[in-house]
């Protein structure tokens, strides 16, 4: 068991794991992508953590649902650690997942111990809490 | 005469995890809804038994 599993993610955290690949077809990245935590739930007899998450991609970020997190401003991510401008998909609950916080799901990037990259700052927080409170398809915990 | 020395780029620059330069897809929907089927069935997702720690509110 990986340590970090033990430390619980934050509403609003951006970490990095896994996400089914549409290219190439069929198959898993190996690189971990950067997700946004949405929600955190925890499992009472096993203790382990549950995060509702959005997918973050590298692509077709200038043509958004205006309801997606979009960062593209360079100080933004370099201060979230994030090199590539990104969009975190929080335009509909049907795009989002709930997982375990466990190794098999999430994976560190080179250099960190933990999948926690950085947190959104307070006014994307109030955003992405402000989007999300509108959607009535949230997965539920 | 002393000379200003010049800042250079390089020293600017903020080093990313090579992870950082992936191509990160747009995923489809029929494949998350598939996937999270999997995942609700094998641990119990959204039947109750997960204590909820923190939701999202409109004034985060």
């Amino acid at each position: 068991m990986a340590s970090w599993e033990t430390n619980r993610p934050e509403l609003y955290d951006v970490v990095t794991g896994f996400f089914p690949e549409t290219s190439p077809k069929e198959t898993w990245a190996t690189n971990p992508r950067p997700l946004l935590v949405c929600g955190v739930a925890q499992d009472p007899e096993t203790k382990t953590y549950f995060c509702r998450i959005a997918y973050g991609t590298s692509k077709s970020v200038r043509s958004t649902h205006g309801s997606d997190l979009v960062i593209a401003n360079v100080s933004i991510l370099n201060s979230l650690n994030l090199k590539k401008p990104t969009k975190f998909v929080i335009h509909s609950g049907l795009q989002m997942v709930i997982l375990p916080w466990l190794e098999e799901f999430f994976q560190p990037w080179t250099g960190y111990d933990t999948p926690v990259l950085s947190r959104l700052p307070e006014d994307m927080q109030r955003f992405v809490g402000n989007e999300l409170s509108l959607l009535q398809d949230l997965p539920q915990f | 005469m002393a000379q200003r020395l010049k800042k250079t780029v390089s020293e600017d620059k903020i080093s990313f995890s090579p992870e950082a330069d992936g191509d990160f897809d747009i995923v489809s929907i029929k494949k998350i809804t598939e996937w999270r089927e999997k995942l609700n069935n094998r641990f119990g997702i959204g039947s109750g038994k997960l204590v909820t720690i923190s939701e999202p509110t409109a004034d985060a």
